[in-house]
């Protein structure tokens, strides 16, 4: 809200990210197009961190917008959860556990966009269940340890814009030039 | 409560008109919506919006007003009917429809041990899943299979051979007449090709 009646920012949420509203994760433009949809009014309303996952077990597709822009639950979810922003010992639980694949995808996105820690995306590149994918307008076959390869060194997935996220170990001039930033991501 | 001056002008009983003001804004303020006993809540994950789709249905005509039943998507809890789906959910969500049904508080912080006494739930319900797909047979699945293509081919036998004969039985009878006398005037057809 700003000043008196304007909303500029809809369903914020309550907890914080490094400084700012953690909603504010999402683009402005992929957000609007979640609230509007159906499936966010009709799953995402009212549920916390344990029902959400009667709906992230259904999920059979990972994805961002269709080309029509309707976005696909696997987005919704993860925009829920990012809302919701449980517990790290949660999420966590989400990653490990290994009954649902696409519960895992959705807690490996989830830990890029908000933790962004490699290390514990390096730990899923051992798993190699097929997992369906939808980017660019059609649907590809792909692998968790292939998504978490594209988690740890695309800038880009599923329409969503990757933050930064220091790489242990590989280049450490890189780490050594962007000092500020890691002052910043280990003080969270 | 009002009454005109000397020059024809409306002068106003400024504190009769406060005090109106202000029951009426006592009244909007007692105003407070109630839990309704004895209605279930609405499930949203059992809500199938397509389900009379291209149906056919006889409605009392209260097509104006949102209130009560009439064609749409009825809430039986606030007794109002919406004209489309998004409207109906937004409806669902909203907060006079949380608090008539009673789900407004529900608690968002959640532990770990609630996350996994649900996780289990839902593996149990999957499993319990996989096993009647199992006990499914697939002997039956085959004769059922056959059942069906033999069923299908026995309806292409009875169709096919009618709308053939009854063609060509018109079209030759016809023919025959026409091009005989058409041959005898000295034309062959009616100025247009198709036949």
């Amino acid at each position: 809200m700003v000043g008196k009646g304007i909303i500029v920012d809809r369903e914020l949420s309550k907890s914080t990210h490094k400084g700012q509203n953690s909603i504010l994760l999402i683009e402005k433009i992929i957000r609007e197009r979640i609230f509007d949809s159906l499936y966010w009014k009709q799953y995402c309303f009212n549920v916390n961190a344990a029902l959400i996952l009667d709906r992230c077990v259904e999920i059979r597709c990972v994805g961002g917008l269709e080309t029509s822009g309707k976005p696909m639950g696997f987005i919704c979810l993860l925009v829920k959860l990012i809302q919701l922003m449980p517990q790290r010992e949660i999420i966590e639980f989400y990653l490990n556990q290994g009954k649902f694949k696409y519960l895992k995808v959705l807690a490996m996105v989830f830990i890029r966009l908000v933790y962004r820690d490699g290390g514990l995306l390096k730990k899923q590149l051992n798993d190699y269940r097929k997992v369906r994918l939808y980017e660019h307008g059609e649907y590809k076959l792909s692998y968790v340890d292939e998504i978490a390869d594209k988690l740890l060194n695309d800038e880009m997935f599923i329409g969503l814009n990757l933050p930064y996220m220091k790489t242990n170990g590989d280049d450490e001039s890189d780490d050594e030039s962007d000092g500020s930033d890691e002052d910043d991501s280990d003080s969270d | 409560m009002s009454e005109k001056n000397s020059f024809g002008r409306r002068t106003w009983d400024k504190e009769e008109f406060s005090k109106q003001g202000a029951l009426r804004r006592e009244k909007e303020q007692n105003k407070t919506i109630e839990k309704v006993e004895g209605v279930s809540q609405i499930d949203r994950d059992s809500l199938n919006f397509n389900k009379d789709l291209n149906k056919r249905q006889v409605i009392a005509s209260n097509v104006v007003s949102t209130r009560g039943k009439s064609f749409g998507f009825y809430c039986e809890v606030c007794d109002l009917t919406f004209k489309d789906n998004l409207k109906y959910v937004d409806h669902l969500n909203s907060k006079p429809h949380l608090i008539r049904s009673g789900e407004l508080n529900q608690q968002i912080e959640v532990t770990l041990d609630d996350v996994k006494q649900r996780y289990e739930m839902l593996v149990k319900k999957m499993e319990e899943q996989q096993n009647d797909d199992e006990k499914y047979d697939i002997k039956k699945r085959i004769a059922k299979r056959q059942a069906f293509e033999e069923e299908l081919k026995r309806k292409r036998q009875t169709k096919k051979p009618k709308p053939v004969e009854q063609k060509t039985n018109v079209s030759t009878n016809n023919n025959d007449k026409d091009d005989n006398m058409m041959s005898m005037m000295g034309f062959s057809g009616f100025g247009s090709t198709k036949k």
